[in-house]
C-alpha cells in the first residue's frame, strides 16, 4: 500500500473492527465465551501436549485450548477473540494487496473475519478453526516473501504436509491460495504450473490417507478435516467450506475488480463498502446471535460463581422464561432466603423449573448439577458432572466438571480419587490455586469442617442409602429432609415442588415438617396455599388456624371475587395477582 | 606404570563415589520406600515389561540396587524410575526362578535415605504375553469414547483393536477369548449395523439374532473348549443411583436367561423349560474346562429395585453334551447364596479344570460398583473355597481372567482410588496359593495418576489378535450379519 492515506484508513478500519468485536464479545456476548471454557481442561503437561498434538490439526487445537482457558475471565475471552479476528483480517489484507495493490477494496478483507464472528455466535463453533486459519494464512504470507519461483514451489510442497500436521484439512486454503497466487504471478510456464497443481492435489489427498494408516482409530472423514471447527463431531457444517472459499476468493476479487484508486471517487467506493459491511454485520449478528441462550449462560455463570444476589437482580430486570434459567433463579432465591416468599413473583415453569430432570447431554447436566449440589444431593451432583463430562462431543475433559468431582468426593470422604482430580487441576491456570488449597485442606478432617459449604453439605447429606428416583423428586427431597429437619433448602424445595406440581394435599402434609426451621412468619407463598386450602372447606377465612398476614387475607378475598365473577378472569387477575400462588394454581401449567 | 594405574583407579573411584554423593551420609529407614505403583514384595513373571515406578515423595535423585542370585544392577534415576527394556529383560532372564532384592536410596530434601529393601520373586512360568481390555470412563449411563485395546505385556506396545469412533459411536462390550486363544474371541458391537463380532480361526463374522426372538441382546458369554459353541446370557439391564456417600451405581437385571449358540449351524439353543412358575434370573454362564458342564449364576426373583439388597445369586452347574448340544436334567448347587448370605457373579473356570474363580458381593449382580466385592475361587475337586486374602483389597476386585497355564490370573481392581479399575496380575503357585498382585506396568509410572479410564474385563491371551480397528470398522459398516435362529424345545 503505497498511499499513506490509505494505510491510515486501513489501520483505522481494523481498529474500528477490533473495537466492535471487543465490545460485542466482551460486553454483550461474553457468556457464550465463558460457556466454551467449561468444556475443556487445558493442562500444562507433556502428556496433555502429546495427547492433543498427535493427530492432524492437533497443534491448532492445542493453541486454541490454551487460549480458550482464559475465557474463564469474560473480558479476556472477548479480547482473545478480537485479536484472532483482527489478525485474520490483516492477513487477508496483506495477501490480497500482494495480488493487486488496490486499497480501495480494503473493506472486502473484513468479510472472512466477520463471517467467523457470526459463526462464533453459535456456541458449538470452536476457536480452533480460526487458529488453524491464522496458521495457514501466516504460511501464505511467508510464501509471498520468497522471490525465486522454484523455491516458492518447493516451499509449498514441503509446507502442505507440515501444515496438515499443524492445522489439519485447513491447509487446503494454503494450497489453493498458493496455486492461485502462483498462477497470477505468471512467472513459471503452464506445464510447470500443471505439475505444481498436481503435486499439491496429490499431497492433499495423500496426507489424510497416510494419517489414517498411522492412526487407524480415527475415521477418515475426521482426518480430512483434522481440526474441530464444530463441537458436534458428526457434523462438518457447509459454512466452513464457504468460509474457506471466501478466503481464497478475496485476493482474486482484488485482481479482478477494476482499479478505482486512480479515480476521484475511491473514498466513496470505500464508504459504500463500509456501509454495506455495517449492514451485513447487523444482519449477520441479528440472524446468528442467540440472546436467549446468552441469558441462560449468564445465569449459569452467576450460579457457578455463587453470585446469588446478581441472579435475582438479573431476574428483576427481565424475568427468566426457560426452565433452566427459572431453576437457577429459584436456587438463587432459596440461597438468599427468598424462595418461599417470592418465587411466585416470577414466572414459574413447573417442577422442571425447580429440579431439572437428567437428559443425556453435555451442557444441561453440567448446569443443572449446580442445583443438585446446592440442595444437598451430592451424589446426584457428582453423577451430573461425570455424565456431562462424558457427554462432551469432542471427547475433551472439563475443568468445571473435574472441580465438581473433586468437591463431591471430598464431601463424601473419598480423598484418594479427589486427589487424582486435584492433581489434574493443579496443572491449569484458573483451577490451580483452588486445587492446591483443597489438597492442603484434605489432609485434615477438622480443616474440611471449617469450610462452610462443605461442612453444611456434609451435615445435610444422607446418612442412609436410598436409590435416587427422577420420577419421585418429592420423595427424594423428603428423605433428604428427614436426615436433618433444619435443612431449610431441602424443606423449601420440597414445599416448592408440591406447590409447583399443584399437589396441595402433600403440601399440607409436609408443611408441619418446617417447624424446626423457625420462620419468623409463615412465608408468603405458604400463606397463600394454606388460605386457599382452608377456603376450599371453610366459609369463614378468618377462622384459619395459621397466622395469615392481613394483606394476604385481603388479597385472597379480592382474588376470589374476580375469579368467581368473571368467566375469563385471567387477564384481569394477571394484572393484579400474577405474583400469587393462586394465579399460578389456576392459570399456569 | 603400575603406580599410574593405581592412581588412575583411585581417581576414577573418587569421581564415582563423589557422583554417588551419599557415602557415609545415609539415614537408614526401616520403612518401605513410597513407591507407586505398589511393586513391593510381589511375584512377577520373567517375561513382564519393566516395572517402572515413582517415589511419591519426589526425591531429587534415586539410586536403585537390584541384587539377584546371578546379577546385580545399580541404577540412578529421577523420582520416576524407568528401566531400559534390554537391561530389564536380561535381568529377568538371568534371575528366572530367583528373588531380586530391591534396595532404594533416595535424596529427599538434601538428605540421603536408605529405605527398607523389598523383593521381586521372578516366577519362571511365563504369563500369556497379550492382554485385551476395554478402556472406558467409569460413568453411569453416558458413554463417549470406548476402545478395545491389546497390550503386549512383554513391553509397552499397545494397539487399538476396536474404537467406537469408527462405528457410529456405538457402545461395545468387552472382548472375551476362548481358551486364551487369539484366534477364538468375541465381543458385542451395538448400534444399527452391529452384532456379535466372532473371531474364529482368524476369520471375522458378525452375528445377529432375529428381532424379539431372545429376551434381549446377548451380554455375558464364554466359549466351549471346542470353539464351536458359546454360552451366553441375555439380560435386560437397568441402572439405579445410590445416594449414600461411598455408594455410586447399582446395575441389575429385570430379566435374564441363558442360551447356547452353535456357531457352525447358526442356531441358538435355550436352557430346558423351567418347572417352577416364577422363572429365576440366570446369568454369567461359562463352560467347564472340558466342556461337559455349564456353570452359571441363578437368583430367585425379587421386586426390583426395592428389594435389591435381597437379590443374591447362587452358583449352579448343569451337564452339557457337546455332541448332541443338549443339557442334562440335573442342576447342582456349588454355592448357595441363601446359606452363605452372599451373591456370586463373573464365573471363570481355570483352563486346567481345577478351579472356578468368581466375584462375591453382599448382594446384586453387577458388583464392580460394590466396594465389598472380592475374588474367591472354589476347588472343583474338594469344594473348598479359597478366599484369596493376599489378592483382595478394600475396593472392588473383579473382572478376572486366567492365563492359559492356570498359573496366573488378571483382574480389575479399584484399590487405588475406589473408582478407576486397573489390571492387576497375581500368581497362583502349585499349592494353589495366590500371591500379592501387581498392577500392569506402564512406560510412564505416573500414567495411572492422569488417566481417567477404567480397564474393563482385562483378558489374557497366548498371542496377538488377527484383527484391528480397521477390520472392525469394515465389519460394522460393510459386512452382512449372519442371523442366528432360536430353536424351540
Amino acid at each position: 500500500m503505497k498511499n499513506k492515506q490509505m494505510r491510515y484508513a486501513s489501520w483505522s478500519l481494523s481498529l474500528l473492527f477490533a473495537l466492535g468485536a471487543f465490545v460485542f464479545f466482551a460486553g454483550y456476548y461474553c457468556y457464550h465465551l465463558v460457556y466454551q471454557e467449561q468444556f475443556q481442561l487445558f493442562m500444562f503437561s507433556f502428556d496433555y501436549l502429546a495427547q492433543t498434538t498427535h493427530k492432524p490439526g492437533g497443534f491448532a487445537e492445542y493453541i486454541s485450548r490454551f487460549l480458550v482457558q482464559y475465557f474463564y475471565t469474560p473480558w479476556l475471552g472477548g479480547l482473545i477473540i478480537t485479536l484472532l479476528l483482527s489478525i485474520m483480517q490483516r492477513q487477508v489484507l496483506s495477501i490480497s494487496l500482494k495480488v493487486a495493490d488496490k486499497p480501495a477494496y480494503i473493506p472486502l478483507t473484513f468479510i472472512p473475519s466477520l463471517f467467523y464472528w457470526f459463526l462464533l455466535c453459535d456456541e458449538h463453533y470452536m476457536v480452533a478453526g480460526i487458529v488453524a486459519l491464522v496458521l495457514v494464512l501466516a504460511a501464505v504470507q511467508m510464501y509471498n516473501t520468497i522471490r525465486p519461483a522454484v523455491l516458492r514451489i518447493v516451499y509449498v510442497l514441503l509446507m502442505i504436509p507440515l501444515l496438515y500436521l499443524l492445522a489439519g484439512g485447513t491447509c487446503i486454503v494454503f494450497a489453493l491460495l498458493c496455486v492461485l497466487l502462483e498462477i497470477l504471478k505468471k512467472e513459471i510456464d503452464t506445464r510447470k504450473i500443471l505439475f505444481f497443481v498436481v503435486g499439491c492435489i496429490l499431497l492433499m489427498l495423500c496426507a489424510p490417507l497416510v494419517a489414517k494408516a498411522i492412526l487407524p482409530q480415527y475415521p477418515l472423514s475426521k482426518l480430512w478435516v483434522g481440526v474441530d471447527y464444530y463441537r458436534l463431531q458428526q457434523l462438518f457444517p457447509s459454512t466452513i467450506w464457504f468460509l474457506w472459499i471466501l478466503i481464497v476468493c478475496i485476493p482474486l476479487f482484488f485482481r479482478l475488480l477494476p482499479d478505482v484508486q486512480k479515480t476521484k471517487h475511491s473514498f466513496i467506493w470505500i464508504g459504500i463498502q463500509i456501509v454495506l459491511l455495517v449492514l451485513l454485520s447487523g444482519y449477520g449478528i441479528s440472524l446468528r446471535a442467540d440472546w436467549q441462550k446468552e441469558e441462560v449462560m449468564a445465569y449459569d455463570y452467576l450460579i457457578r460463581k455463587q453470585r446469588w444476589a446478581e441472579v435475582v437482580e438479573m431476574a428483576d430486570k427481565k424475568a427468566p422464561s426457560t426452565p433452566l434459567s427459572v431453576a437457577f433463579l429459584n436456587l438463587a432465591l432459596c440461597k438468599q432466603g427468598l424462595m418461599a416468599d417470592k418465587m411466585f413473583h416470577y414466572y414459574q415453569n413447573g417442577s422442571e423449573g425447580l429440579l431439572p430432570t437428567f437428559i443425556r447431554d453435555f451442557a444441561m447436566p453440567m448446569m443443572a448439577g449446580e442445583i443438585y449440589y446446592h440442595t444437598g444431593f451430592v451424589n446426584t451432583a457428582q453423577r451430573f458432572a461425570f455424565e456431562a463430562m462424558e457427554g462432551i462431543p469432542d471427547f475433551q475433559k472439563s475443568g468445571r466438571a473435574v472441580k465438581r468431582l473433586a468437591e463431591t468426593n471430598i464431601i463424601n470422604g473419598e480423598y484418594t480419587v479427589a486427589v487424582k482430580y486435584l492433581r489434574m487441576l493443579q496443572q491449569t491456570v484458573y483451577y490451580k490455586r483452588w486445587a492446591t488449597q483443597a489438597l492442603a485442606v484434605i489432609q485434615d478432617e477438622n480443616e474440611i469442617e471449617l469450610i462452610p459449604e462443605w461442612a453444611e453439605l456434609r451435615r445435610y447429606r444422607t446418612k442412609t442409602d436410598f436409590l435416587f428416583s427422577e420420577e419421585e423428586k418429592d420423595q427424594m427431597l423428603g428423605i433428604l429432609l428427614q436426615q436433618d429437619y433444619t435443612n431449610r433448602i431441602a424443606y423449601e424445595y420440597l414445599m416448592a415442588y408440591c406447590l409447583l406440581t399443584k399437589d396441595l394435599s402433600s403440601f399440607f402434609n409436609y408443611y408441619p415438617l418446617g417447624k424446626e426451621i423457625q420462620y419468623r412468619q409463615i412465608p408468603k407463598s405458604y400463606q397463600e396455599a394454606l388460605i386457599y386450602l382452608w377456603g376450599l372447606t371453610n366459609k369463614d377465612l378468618s377462622a384459619i388456624p395459621y397466622l395469615i398476614h392481613p394483606e394476604v387475607m385481603q388479597r385472597v378475598q379480592e382474588y376470589g371475587k374476580i375469579y368467581a365473577t368473571y368467566q375469563k378472569s385471567e387477564p384481569m387477575l394477571g394484572t393484579q395477582f400474577s405474583d400469587t400462588y393462586w394465579f399460578y394454581l389456576h392459570f399456569r401449567k | 606404570m603400575g603406580k599410574i594405574n593405581t592412581y588412575l583407579f583411585l581417581l576414577v573411584s573418587c569421581i564415582l563415589l563423589a557422583g554417588c554423593g551419599h557415602s557415609g551420609n545415609v539415614t537408614v529407614s526401616e520403612e518401605l520406600p513410597p513407591v507407586y505403583p505398589d511393586y513391593t514384595n510381589v511375584s512377577i513373571p520373567y517375561n513382564i515389561a519393566p516395572l517402572n515406578f515413582l517415589l511419591r515423595n519426589k526425591p531429587g535423585v534415586v539410586e536403585i540396587k537390584l541384587k539377584g542370585k546371578t546379577k546385580e544392577l545399580l541404577i540412578r534415576d529421577s523420582y520416576k524410575v524407568q528401566f531400559a527394556q534390554d537391561t530389564w529383560k536380561s535381568l529377568m532372564e538371568a534371575e528366572k526362578g530367583n528373588t531380586i532384592k530391591v534396595q532404594i536410596t533416595a535424596k529427599v530434601g538434601g538428605e540421603w535415605i536408605q529405605y527398607a529393601p523389598f523383593h521381586w520373586h521372578v516366577v519362571s512360568e511365563a504369563i500369556d504375553p497379550y492382554l485385551s481390555y476395554r478402556l472406558i470412563e467409569p460413568g453411569y449411563e453416558v458413554w463417549n469414547k470406548i476402545q478395545l485395546r491389546e497390550r503386549n505385556l512383554e513391553n509397552f506396545n499397545e494397539r487399538v483393536i476396536a474404537d467406537n469412533n469408527l462405528t457410529d459411536n456405538s457402545c461395545m462390550n468387552c472382548h472375551t477369548y476362548g481358551n486364551q486363544d487369539p484366534n477364538l474371541s468375541f465381543f458385542h458391537l451395538r448400534g444399527a449395523t452391529g452384532g456379535t463380532i466372532l473371531n474364529r480361526n482368524g476369520q471375522l463374522r458378525k452375528l445377529t439374532t432375529k428381532a424379539n426372538e431372545l429376551l434381549a441382546s446377548l451380554v455375558y458369554g464364554n466359549f466351549h473348549p471346542s470353539g464351536r459353541y458359546g454360552v451366553f446370557s441375555s439380560n435386560i439391564i437397568l441402572p439405579a443411583f445410590h445416594t449414600y456417600k461411598s455408594e455410586r451405581l447399582e446395575v441389575y437385571d429385570t430379566e435374564s436367561e441363558l442360551y447356547v449358540l452353535d456357531f457352525d449351524k447358526n442356531r441358538i439353543i435355550p436352557l430346558p423349560e423351567d418347572t417352577i412358575p416364577e422363572k429365576p434370573f440366570r446369568t454369567f454362564p461359562v463352560f467347564s474346562a472340558n466342556g461337559t458342564s455349564v456353570y452359571y449364576c441363578e437368583a430367585p426373583r425379587v421386586s426390583l429395585p426395592d428389594s435389591i439388597h435381597q437379590l443374591m445369586y447362587s452358583l449352579h452347574r448343569i451337564d452339557f453334551d457337546a455332541a448332541s448340544c443338549t443339557f442334562g436334567s440335573r442342576v447342582d448347587t456349588l454355592f448357595s447364596a441363601s446359606e452363605e448370605g452372599k451373591s456370586i457373579c463373573h464365573l471363570k473356570t481355570s483352563p486346567d479344570g481345577k478351579y472356578i474363580m468368581y466375584t462375591i458381593a453382599d448382594y446384586g449382580t453387577f458388583p464392580i460398583w460394590h466396594r465389598e466385592t472380592d475374588l474367591q475361587m472354589i476347588d472343583l475337586n474338594t469344594g473348598e473355597i479359597n478366599e484369596l486374602q493376599a489378592v483382595n483389597a478394600t475396593c472392588s476386585d473383579t473382572y478376572h481372567s486366567w492365563s492359559s497355564d492356570s498359573r496366573w490370573f488378571v483382574f480389575a481392581s479399584k484399590r487405588d482410588d475406589g473408582l478407576y479399575g486397573k489390571p492387576y496380575f497375581s500368581y497362583i503357585d502349585e499349592q494353589g496359593v495366590a500371591h500379592k498382585p501387581f498392577v500392569l506396568p506402564q512406560r510412564d509410572p505416573a500414567f495411572y495418576d492422569y488417566t481417567l479410564k477404567s480397564f474393563n474385563i482385562p483378558e489374557l491371551s497366548k498371542g496377538k489378535l488377527p484383527f484391528d480397528a480397521l477390520d472392525i470398522e469394515r465389519m460394522y459398516w460393510h459386512t452382512e450379519a449372519d442371523t442366528m435362529r432360536l430353536m424351540t424345545h
